[in-house]
C-alpha cells in the first residue's frame, strides 16, 4: 500500500461528503476482522449493521455489503485510508471465504470470455443460459439481502424520520434493485417515495408497503415451499420476466370475445406504461395487458376502449392469472354491448377483490365494472362513486367533469381501477354509450 | 394525524428505542416467526396486517348524491353541428363563435353533454349569455359544481325580452347577473316598476350592484328617474357617481343638464353672425359634483379644456334653438374664433354622445375638408374625428365614401383603408363586397417583388373575413393567384390570404350547418 497516498485514496471518493466520512472511518475502533493479502484488503465495519468491506488492490475495486450506491462507499475509502495510515492494523492473512470468492469472481470473466466465440451449439447455449440464470439468481439474491438490511435499518431507526427524506432516498435504493435485476422490487420502492407525508395516515400505509415488500422477500427465499401459481407470482413480482415462448408453453390459453374495459397510461421511469383491462364475454375472465413505450414509440398492440375483439390470450402463470398477452386476434373489433356484466354494489366488488387477494396477496390494482353508481361531486377535489345502497368508493384525482356531465347526477355504469384507496375512473356507460375517461397521469 | 395503531407506533419510533406493544388484535398476532430479528418480525407482521386489511376492506358510506339535473327541453344538435361548435370553442375565436351561437340558439339546439365541460371552460366572456342557453339544462346544472362555471347560473334561461312570471322572486333571490337581466327587461316594459324595485333596495346593495342597476336606467330614461339619480349623484363611491352624472347629463329635463346648459351659454357669444367663446378662468366645486372631474393640461390649455368638457355635454341641437341657426351655419359661424377647433371637437363629441343625426353629415364633411394646418390643433386625426360621427351618418353616404376609397386607395390618404371599412356595418352590402373582392384580387394578381408592401390591402383582410356577406363566400374562396416569389412579404401575404379563406370556410360551414 505504500504506492498510494491518503490524498490519492481520497481522490477515489465520488464526492466530498464521502471523502470526509471515509476519513472518519479510518480508525481501528470502527473495524473488526481486518486483514490483508498481497492483492487485497478486507475488514468488517460497524455501521447501522456490520458491513463486509473488501478491496481488490489490482484495480482499486471496492465491494461493500452496505446499501450505499456510491462507489467506492465511505467504508471502502475508510479501509484504504486506514491501511495507509496504520499499515500494522491490517495483519497479513489468508483471505476468508467472503473475500476469496469475490476475488475469484472478479478474475473469472476474463477466463470465461473466449468460450463465447463458439457458443453456437445448443448444448453450450443451454449451459450458457443456465449460467446466466445462475448469475442473475445470485445478483437478485445479493440485492435482496442488502435490501433486507436496509429495511431492517429503517425499522430500527424509526420510519417517522422518512417524512423529511428527499425522493432520492428512495430512488437510490430503487436504482440498486434495478442493478440487481429486481425491477419489480425497484418499482415498489419508487411507489413508496410518494407515501410519506402525503396523507394523515401515511405511517400506516408506508409500514404496510414495507411489510408487504418484506413478505415478498421472505416468500422469494422460500420459493420451493410455495404452490406453483404463487411461485410464479413471486418470481414475476421480484422482476423475473417470462419469454414469449415460455409464456406460450406454460401460460393458460383462453379464446374468447374480449371487451376493452378501459386503459390508462402512466409515466414510468424512462417511458410510458399502458395498462389495458379486458373482460371475456363467455369466460367472464378479467385480463390485464401491459405495454411499454420508450422514446415516444407507439405501443405495439392497439386497443379501442369500449370495443370487443375475438382473440386467444395467454395468461401469465399465477395463483390468480390476470396479466395476459394477446397471442392471436381474429376479425375486426366491434362495438361492445350496451351494458356489461359487473358488480351490482361496492360491497360485491370488494368481496370479489378479497377472493383475489386470498390467492395473490400482493395484488395492487383490480379493474371493476360498477353497475348503477352515481358520481358525487362534494367539491372540486372530492369525488365519489355511490351505489344504490349508499356505499361508495372515493375517486382518484379531481377532473371528473366529463363523468358528471354525462351522468347528470343519475346512475351510470362506471369502469375503474381500484388500488385499495381510490378508484381511478377509466370509462363509463351512460344511456348505452361507452365513453372513455382516460389520460396520461 | 389520527392516532396510529400499536404496530405503526412501534415502527415510527424505531426498534432501537425498544419495542413496546405491537399486538394488532387480529389473527395476524397468531403468526409464528421463529428465529427472525425484532425488526423483521415487525415488518412481516405489518405486511400480513396490510394484506389482512386490504382483503377485509369494507365500503364507506358515500356522501349524499346531488339532485339530478332536470330533463332537457331542447333537442341535442346533430353530430356535424357538434363538431363545428367544438372546433369553434377550441379555436377560441370569439367572433365566429358568437355568430354560430346566435344561429345555434335561434334553431333551438343544445350542445351534447360530452362537450359541456369544454364549453363551460373555454367560453369567452362575451359569448357567455348565448352559451348559457346553448348548454341546456345539463350545462346550467353542471355550473353549480365548479366555481369557474358560476357564470352559467348568473344568466336567465332564455334570450328573449320577456319578463317571466317569477320576475320578482328572481329579483329578490337571484344572482347579481340574473337580477340585472330581469331589471333590464322590466325597464323596457315598465320603467316605473323597475325604478321602485331599485329605490327599495338602494341603500343596502353593494357597489357592483348599485353600478349595474343604475346602468339599466339608460333604457326608458325619464324625468321621474331624476330623484333616484340625484341620490346616486351623491353616492360615496366614484363609480356610482359617474354613472349617475352620465345619465343626468343625457336627461335633458334634469337640473344637472340645465346647469350644464347654463355653464355653456355663459361661455358662448354670437355677435354679427360670428360665434366666439369666453372659456372660464376658474371652476367651482359644483363642477366636480356634476361629473366634470377630468383634469386637463395646466396653463393656457386649461381654459380650452374646461370649455370642451362642458360643450361636449350639451346636445348640439340646443344651439340650433338657442341661436336659430342650422348645424352647417353654426359650424361656419365659428370661422373667425380663435377657439374654433375647440368648438368643432366638442360638438363632434356631443353629436356622438347624444346621437344627433342632423349634425353627422355637416361634421363629417367638415373633417374631410379641414386644412391640415387647422387639423393639427385638434386632439385627434382626421379618421378618428370622422369615426365618432360615422355611426350616425346615412348608410348611403358612408358606402359611397367607402366605394370611392376602394376604387382609388390613394384618394383619402389620411385614412387607412381598413379604418374606412371598419366604419361599415356588417355584413357588407353587395356593392362593397364586389368592390373589395375585385380590388383585392387585382392587387394580388398584379403584385411583383418590386411592390414590396402589400398595403393597404393586407390590413383589410381580417375585416373582410368577418364582413363579407354569405352571397360572396364562393367568390372569396376562389384561389388567389399570388405570384411565385421567395420574398417574405409576398409569402406573408399568401399566408394571410389562406387565413382569410379559412375563416370564410368556417363561416360557410356555420351558414350551412345552422341555416336560418
Amino acid at each position: 500500500m505504500s504506492t498510494i497516498t491518503t490524498q490519492q485514496a481520497l481522490a477515489l471518493a465520488p464526492d466530498t461528503s464521502s471523502a470526509q466520512a471515509g476519513k472518519k472511518l479510518a480508525a481501528t475502533k470502527h473495524w473488526k476482522n481486518l486483514g490483508r493479502a498481497p492483492t487485497a484488503l478486507w475488514g468488517e465495519c460497524q455501521g447501522s449493521a456490520l458491513y463486509q468491506v473488501r478491496v481488490d488492490l489490482t484495480g482499486m475495486a471496492v465491494k461493500c455489503s452496505c446499501p450505499s450506491r456510491k462507489l467506492p462507499c465511505k467504508h471502502g475509502l475508510g479501509l484504504i485510508i486506514l491501511s495507509i495510515n496504520e499499515p500494522g492494523a491490517l495483519p497479513g492473512a489468508e483471505p476468508p471465504e467472503w473475500v476469496a470468492s469475490w476475488l475469484a469472481k472478479r478474475s473469472a470473466p476474463k477466463e470465461a470470455a473466449p468460450a463465447r466465440e463458439n457458443a453456437k451449439s445448443p448444448e453450450k447455449g443451454a449451459t450458457e443460459a443456465a449460467k446466466r440464470a445462475a448469475k442473475r439468481q445470485k445478483l437478485v439474491e445479493d440485492g435482496l439481502d442488502t435490501l433486507d438490511l436496509w429495511l431492517t435499518d429503517l425499522v430500527r431507526n424509526g420510519i417517522g424520520a422518512l417524512e423529511s427524506q428527499p425522493a432520492s432516498f428512495w430512488e437510490t435504493q430503487a436504482a440498486r434493485m434495478t442493478d440487481a435485476q429486481a425491477a419489480g422490487v425497484a418499482a415498489r420502492l419508487r411507489r413508496m417515495a410518494g407515501i410519506p407525508g402525503a396523507s394523515d395516515d401515511w405511517p400506516m400505509k408506508l409500514l404496510g408497503e414495507l411489510g408487504r415488500l418484506s413478505l415478498l422477500i421472505q416468500a422469494y427465499r422460500r420459493l420451493d415451499a410455495l404452490d406453483d401459481g404463487l411461485r410464479d407470482d413471486v418470481r414475476q413480482l421480484i422482476g423475473w420476466t417470462l419469454a414469449q415462448d415460455e409464456l406460450a408453453a406454460r401460460g393458460e390459453h383462453v379464446s374468447d370475445r374480449w371487451t376493452v374495459l378501459g386503459q390508462w397510461i402512466e409515466n414510468q421511469d424512462r417511458g410510458l406504461e399502458q395498462r389495458t383491462w379486458l373482460l371475456g364475454e363467455r369466460s367472464g375472465r378479467l385480463a390485464l395487458v401491459l405495454q411499454y413505450s420508450f422514446a415516444n414509440q407507439p405501443f405495439p398492440e392497439s386497443f379501442i376502449p369500449g370495443s370487443s375483439f375475438d382473440a386467444e390470450l395467454h395468461f401469465f402463470p399465477s395463483a390468480y392469472p390476470l396479466r395476459a398477452r394477446v397471442a392471436e386476434r381474429s376479425g375486426e373489433p366491434v362495438a361492445a354491448h350496451e351494458r356489461l356484466p359487473g358488480s351490482e354494489s361496492v360491497e360485491a366488488f370488494l368481496r370479489a377483490r378479497a377472493e383475489v387477494i386470498s390467492c395473490q396477496p400482493w395484488l395492487d390494482r383490480l379493474a371493476c365494472v360498477l353497475r348503477d353508481v352515481t358520481p358525487v361531486c362534494v367539491s372540486a377535489d372530492s369525488w365519489w362513486a355511490r351505489d344504490e345502497s349508499g356505499a361508495g368508493l372515493p375517486l382518484e384525482g379531481s377532473d371528473h367533469w366529463r363523468l358528471l356531465a354525462l351522468s347528470g347526477g343519475n346512475p351510470v355504469d362506471l369502469i375503474g381501477e381500484w388500488d385499495g384507496e381510490t378508484l381511478l375512473p377509466l370509462g363509463m356507460i351512460a344511456e348505452g354509450i361507452y365513453t372513455p375517461l382516460w389520460g396520461v397521469n | 394525524m389520527p392516532k396510529p395503531d400499536a404496530i405503526t407506533t412501534a415502527a415510527l419510533i424505531g426498534t432501537a428505542r425498544g419495542v413496546g406493544q405491537t399486538a394488532t388484535g387480529t389473527s395476524v398476532d397468531t403468526l409464528q416467526l421463529p428465529g427472525v430479528s425484532t425488526e423483521r418480525n415487525l415488518l412481516l407482521r405489518a405486511g400480513a396486517l396490510a394484506v389482512y386489511r386490504a382483503a377485509g376492506h369494507t365500503p364507506n358510506a358515500a356522501p349524499e348524491a346531488q339532485t339530478p339535473a332536470p330533463e332537457e327541453t331542447k333537442p341535442e344538435c346533430p353530430p356535424s353541428v357538434a363538431a363545428l361548435m367544438e372546433s369553434l370553442l377550441g379555436a377560441r375565436n370569439g367572433v365566429l363563435l358568437a355568430e354560430a351561437l346566435a344561429r345555434f340558439n335561434q334553431v333551438g339546439y343544445r350542445l351534447p353533454h360530452l362537450l359541456l365541460p369544454m364549453a363551460l371552460t373555454q367560453a369567452p366572456s362575451d359569448c357567455r349569455p348565448a352559451l348559457a342557453l346553448a348548454v341546456g339544462e345539463r350545462g346550467r346544472w353542471l355550473g353549480q359544481f365548479n366555481r369557474h362555471w358560476g357564470w352559467v347560473g348568473e344568466t336567465l334561461a332564455d334570450e328573449s325580452d320577456a319578463v317571466p312570471p317569477d320576475a320578482e322572486t328572481i329579483w329578490e333571490e337571484g344572482a347579481l347577473g340574473q337580477r340585472v337581466e330581469i331589471l333590464s327587461r322590466l325597464r323596457k316594459a315598465d320603467p316605473a316598476q323597475a325604478r321602485e324595485w331599485v329605490s327599495a333596495v338602494w341603500k343596502r346593495e353593494k357597489v357592483d350592484a348599485r353600478v349595474a342597476f343604475l346602468e339599466t336606467f339608460e333604457v326608458g330614461l325619464g324625468a321621474e328617474d331624476e330623484e333616484l339619480l340625484d341620490i346616486a349623484l351623491g353616492d360615496k363611491t366614484e363609480r356610482v357617481r359617474e354613472v349617475a352624472a352620465r345619465l343626468l347629463t343625457s336627461l335633458q329635463t334634469s337640473a344637472l343638464a340645465a346647469r350644464m346648459r347654463a355653464r355653456a351659454e355663459a361661455m358662448l357669444t354670437l355677435k354679427n353672425g360670428a360665434l366666439d367663446a369666453k372659456p372660464p378662468t376658474a371652476v367651482d366645486a359644483e363642477w366636480e359634483r356634476d361629473g366634470l372631474t377630468e383634469k386637463g393640461a395646466q396653463g393656457a390649455g386649461q381654459r380650452a379644456f374646461w370649455m370642451a368638457q362642458v360643450l361636449s355635454r350639451v346636445p348640439p341641437s340646443h344651439w340650433e334653438a338657442q341661436f336659430g341657426m342650422a348645424p352647417d351655419k353654426l359650424i361656419a359661424a365659428t370661422a373667425g374664433s380663435k377657439w374654433r377647433i375647440n368648438f368643432l371637437e366638442s360638438w363632434n363629441d356631443a353629436a356622438g354622445r347624444f346621437k344627433e343625426k342632423a349634425w353627422a353629415a355637416p361634421l363629417w364633411r367638415l373633417w374631410l375638408d379641414l386644412s391640415p394646418k387647422e387639423l393639427k390643433q385638434s386632439h385627434g386625426d382626421r379618421s378618428e374625428l370622422c369615426g365618432i360621427v360615422a355611426p350616425m351618418l346615412a348608410l348611403a353616404d358612408l358606402e359611397r365614401f367607402a366605394l370611392e376609397a376602394l376604387a382609388d386607395t390613394k384618394k383619402y390618404d389620411d385614412f387607412s383603408l381598413y379604418e374606412i371599412l371598419d366604419m361599415l356595418p356588417r355584413p357588407w352590402s353587395a356593392p362593397v363586397a364586389d368592390a373589395w373582392l375585385s380590388g383585392a384580387r387585382g392587387f394580388v394578381t398584379g403584385i411583383t417583388p418590386q411592390i414590396k408592401l402589400a398595403e393597404p390591402w393586407d390590413d383589410t383582410l381580417n375585416t373582410a373575413a368577418l364582413a363579407l356577406p354569405e352571397t360572396h363566400f364562393t367568390r372569396a374562396l376562389e384561389p388567389f393567384e399570388v405570384p411565385e416569389s421567395k420574398h417574405w412579404q409576398i409569402n406573408n401575404l399568401r399566408s394571410q390570404l389562406e387565413e382569410l379563406q379559412a375563416t370564410i370556410s368556417l363561416r360557410q360551414r356555420i351558414a350551412k350547418e345552422l341555416p336560418l
